[in-house]
């Protein structure tokens, strides 16, 4: 058999390809892996597709898999066989037409980006019916490579993308396997990791180092089911979003964190009631604010008065599919993409589909329109006056016995906190004049009852008022030194507008439950939370658990740092980076001397491996000789104390013959290394590369031996 | 080189029929400079083999037929007073031959026994304070009959391991029986024979054998081999370090007759009992008893692939 192998080897390159079971196996897995990474991205019709595709794929595969093994049971040889012709070509060419035409003609609603993705995939299905050359293998598995990487496009987590870079290196087994065939898996698996580790290095000089494109592509508008605040708020959306564990956005400070009940992170302004839903006002999407967030706009604007220290941090925020970003009051940020609209709230001059990073100064002192214009003050007192007419009537009332604001402001927070009214997170539904219903009746509410109200309230009491969404506080990971904002700290509040002091941050959940905008939930509203969260695999009960949050905590604070350092390593950083980098070099002479030290370390190990190697592998071969020894002993083939190597050799000719192909080689090998050629010098390589092979044989004889004793034994 | 020592080996065997084993031992001995020990009974063919091994390696060869009277000076020779020259002259006796063949050497006394032996160990003998050479090489093939034999003079210890192989030939099978007594007389057979070496062939065999390789592992079976031998407490003897040295040179020996440049523990264990049996058990009582059993003994406890742990 071994005379048959060399000529068939040579012959390769002009056969056909062909290929053992488990290699197409291996091809049509690795498929099906690759697409499932895109899997979310899919339109339906390509799903389809695919499923079908590799459904007939792996029939096929089957099928033939099983006249292969009854024909080698019969000639006792495991052959590799070409690609089966599943498809003719004139349909895969037919194929290939249409369905690149249906995509173009998907094209202006799939976007470019998703396009591009499906023309992929499209052509990475096909490809697997016409793999007959060895250039066609080369394709496929770099084109799965391709589409497994194109999925990081999408998701960017970290468990996310190091399961993709693993599924990449391991798409690489394919061509492995193409020249290393007759290598254990493991051993394969093995020399696959140490070409990857090899690949690090060059992995992270590119990563640091080349060019940052900006994306030819616009990530498509995915409304997808996204959990967060939406750009509308009717009365119960707040309390639903309460009941969410994922993180809105993280943020750290260059300072001291501030006070928990000082972070009240403004999403966005709403300042249109109809009576049931808050919106923003459409007239003042159309007077979006051109300029730019940055200080020295926010000094000449006239509107603003910049006061007292300002506080600098970083959010990076989780893809909301929206624009808006999150920063504590006044905010200002340099970044040119960053935008800042007259009710002072930032944006994202795009869609944020992908974690985005940015840098805010906040001055919280800062005096906001001292001066209302008529067009704005219009705006936040209009009030529909067709429903909640008590509301309206206690405001009226109000009205009469304050005239002054701030004193009917108090009246307001210390009847809320007086009177019997509930901070829940299970308000009792509303009907009809909803916000009459709650104040007079019910009672009962969670932050955007109180501010939709309290907002009402002062529009009908003449004060100009608005509605603020977004999140309050944010829980402090010690372990990273950050402060992540999940969904469920989603709030509202209210701003009310006064003479000389301008838009001034009224709370009334503050007034209800001190507490949550102190330090967060309350115990009360703890135990709600996790009533109406528990389920069959309740995590609320785990979070009681102190090794639990601890381990949340370090894996959240290593998802931090990833999203920090790796996702949100962009072109702006880079540039930094790396002049500090070139800075740095040319500053320090004692890099010379690092790099001289080093290099000396590294030629004091190789000449100590040098000198000692030769007895260490010496041992290492008789090591493997005698577990081999062993090993046999230990399914019954011992080797009589006085059997030399070669006679018991001859004992497993005879008694075990299919065993010799991997036990010969072994005993052999020692045969000839210990009497034999004792004077040859073997370099350190060659004994290492020989140890390894004896080792695989070793390895491959005790899976012989674990599988003969498996397999019942033929009395012949 | 090969093709000469199998050239050899078949002329020997067409005369010592039926011994190839034997045949072949006596022969390593002889390449790796020892001396031989045949012990048989009588008519099993000792003689023949000796005569045909001096014959075939081209020596120059004299036979010593060893009796209860033959004095050591029948041996060595005497010193004669010449008188032309009027000085005392060796007249070397049987010893000054490349191959001595010294037939029942257990009939002699022990003091003719020692004068040969003494000559063996030295390669030189003294006549009167005169030291003279013995030829080069020169080998000793010693035959004798059991102990329980009557009329014998046991061989003591020392002298013992002064031979490298003790051998016995054994009764011949049917086949070989049959043979020998189909074939007309032997010794006009073992007059028939030609030499197929030359002395310097011989000589540069012997060095070629002597560039044998020897691996650290097969030293290091030698040294359990002879280490277990000291462990037992039979009456077997300990096998000294000459007797590993001999070991050694054996297994060299064989290790080129079998065509390989480097000594396997297969060499070694083919001639560890000829070696090394007459060191263990000298007083061997019962020729038909399991003629090695002590030396089978010590090969069965110390393993080849892994001797010294």
């Amino acid at each position: 058999m071994t005379k048959n192998v060399k000529p068939n080897k040579l012959a390769n390159s002009i056969k056909p390809l062909k290929l053992s079971n488990s290699m197409y196996c291996a091809l049509l897995v690795f498929q099906l892996l690759n697409l499932l990474t895109l899997v979310q991205q899919f339109h339906w019709l390509y799903l389809l597709f695919a499923i079908l595709a590799l459904a007939l794929q792996f029939i096929v595969h089957f099928k033939t898999q099983g006249k292969i093994t009854s024909l080698s049971k019969s000639n006792k040889i495991i052959n590799d066989y070409p690609a089966v012709k599943i498809l003719p070509s004139w349909l895969v060419l037919l194929l290939a037409i249409s369905g690149s035409i249906g995509i173009a003609i998907s094209g202006t609603r799939l976007g470019l980006l998703l396009s591009m993705i499906h023309l992929l995939c499209f052509a990475y299905s096909l490809k697997m019916f016409e793999v007959t050359s060895r250039k066609d293998l080369y394709q496929l598995v770099v084109l799965g490579i391709f589409v497994a990487t194109s999925s990081l496009i999408f998701i960017q987590s970290i468990y996310f993308s190091l399961a993709v870079i693993v599924l990449i290196f391991s798409n690489f087994l394919i061509l492995l396997n193409l020249f290393t065939p007759k290598m254990s898996l493991l051993a394969q698996s093995k020399l696959l990791a140490k070409l990857s580790f090899y690949a690090v290095p060059l992995a992270v000089i590119l990563f640091v180092g080349f060019p940052k494109l900006s994306p030819l592509w616009q990530v498509p508008n995915v409304k997808s089911a996204k959990v967060g605040l939406s750009d509308s708020v009717k009365i119960g959306d707040i309390a639903q979003l309460a009941l969410s564990d994922e993180l809105a956005f993280r943020v750290s400070f260059e300072g001291n964190t501030p006070q928990h009940a000082q972070l009240y992170w403004r999403a966005m302004v709403l300042d249109d009631f109809d009576g049931v839903t808050w919106r923003q006002a459409s007239r003042d999407l159309d007077q979006r604010r051109s300029d730019a967030a940055t200080k020295q706009n926010a000094l000449s604007s006239s509107t603003v008065e910049l006061r007292g220290e300002g506080i600098n941090y970083q959010v990076i925020t989780e893809p909301s599919f929206q624009s808006w970003l999150f920063a504590l009051d006044f905010a200002t940020s340099e970044q040119s993409n960053i935008g800042q609209r007259s009710d002072f709230s930032l944006f994202y001059r795009s869609i944020i589909s992908q974690t985005f990073s940015y840098q805010v100064t906040s001055y919280p002192q800062a005096i906001l329109t001292a001066k209302l214009t008529k067009q704005v003050r219009a705006l936040n007192l209009a009030l529909t006056t067709d429903n909640n007419p008590r509301l309206l009537a206690k405001a009226q009332q109000l009205r009469t016995l304050y005239h002054d604001d701030r004193q009917l402001i108090n009246q307001v927070l210390s009847e809320f906190n007086q009177q019997d009214y509930y901070y829940t997170l299970q308000p009792p539904s509303l009907t009809g004049n909803s916000l009459d219903q709650f104040y007079f009746d019910t009672r009962a509410g969670f932050c955007e009852h109180y501010a939709s109200t309290f907002t009402y309230l002062m529009r009908a009491a003449g004060i100009p008022a608005r509605m603020v969404v977004g999140y309050l506080g944010g829980e402090i990971n010690s372990q990273g030194n950050y402060l992540s904002v999940y969904q469920r700290s989603a709030h509202a509040w209210t701003e009310v507008w006064l003479p000389e002091s301008g838009w001034q941050r009224v709370d009334p959940t503050a007034a209800v439950d001190p507490e949550r905008v102190e330090s967060g939930f309350s115990s009360n509203l703890m135990q709600e939370y996790a009533d109406l969260s528990s389920g069959l695999f309740s995590t609320q009960s785990l979070r009681a658990m102190q090794w639990y949050k601890q381990l949340k905590m370090h894996i959240d604070a290593i998802d931090y740092q990833w999203t920090r350092w790796v996702i949100g390593y962009t072109g702006e950083k880079q540039s930094r980076v790396l002049e500090q980098l070139i800075a740095g070099f040319t500053k320090a002479k004692n890099i010379f001397y690092l790099l001289l030290g080093l290099g000396g370390i590294i030629l004091l190990i190789n000449w100590y491996k040098a000198t000692h190697v030769k007895v260490k592998n010496q041992h290492e071969i008789k090591q493997v000789y005698l577990n081999t020894l062993q090993l046999m002993a230990s399914h019954g083939l011992v080797k009589e104390r006085a059997m030399t190597g070669q006679q018991f050799t001859k004992f497993i000719a005879i008694t075990r013959p299919e065993l010799l192909e991997n036990f010969a080689v072994i005993s052999d090998y020692f045969e000839q290394f210990f009497y034999q050629n004792i004077d040859n010098d073997l370099s350190k390589q060659v004994l290492n590369n020989d140890v390894k092979k004896l080792k695989y044989h070793y390895r491959r004889l005790r899976c012989q031996l674990w599988l003969a004793k498996l397999t019942p034994t033929k009395e012949n | 080189m090969q093709t000469v020592v199998a050239n050899i080996l078949a002329q020997i065997e067409s005369v010592v029929i039926g011994k190839p084993h034997q045949v072949k031992l006596a022969l390593a001995c002889l390449l790796a400079k020892g001396h031989i020990l045949i012990e048989d009974l009588p008519g099993m063919g000792k003689t023949t083999l000796a005569n045909t091994l001096a014959l075939t390696l081209g020596l120059s060869y004299q036979r010593i037929q060893f009796t209860s009277d033959l004095m050591p000076a029948d041996v060595i020779g005497i010193a004669i007073f010449d008188e032309i020259k009027r000085s005392f002259q060796l007249h070397p006796g049987a010893i000054f031959n490349q191959v001595v063949l010294a037939d029942e050497v257990n009939r002699a006394s022990p003091k003719t026994q020692s004068a040969l032996l003494e000559a063996m160990e030295e390669g030189r003998v003294s006549v009167d304070g005169v030291t003279h050479q013995l030829p080069e090489p020169f080998f000793v093939i010693a035959t004798q009959n059991p102990m329980s034999h009557a009329g014998t003079y046991p061989l003591p210890e020392s002298q013992l391991d002064r031979f490298m192989m003790r051998l016995s030939l054994g009764f011949p099978s049917i086949e070989a029986e049959r043979k020998i007594l189909q074939s007309t007389n032997s010794h006009r057979d073992v007059a028939k024979i030609e030499p197929f070496l030359h002395v310097d062939k011989l000589q540069e065999i012997q060095q070629h054998i002597a560039t044998v390789r020897v691996a650290p592992a097969i030293v290091d079976y030698v040294i359990a081999l002879c280490r277990e031998s000291r462990k037992s407490e039979s009456q077997a003897k300990a096998l000294s370090p000459r007797a590993g040295k001999a070991l050694l040179a054996a297994a060299k020996s064989w290790a080129f007759i079998e065509d390989r440049d480097y000594v396997l523990p297969e060499d070694v264990q083919a001639v560890f009992s000829p070696v090394c049996e007459h060191r263990l058990a000298p007083q061997q009582h019962h020729i038909f008893e399991e003629a090695d059993e002590l030396s089978q003994q010590i090969l069965a406890q110390v393993d080849p692939t892994n001797p010294l742990a």
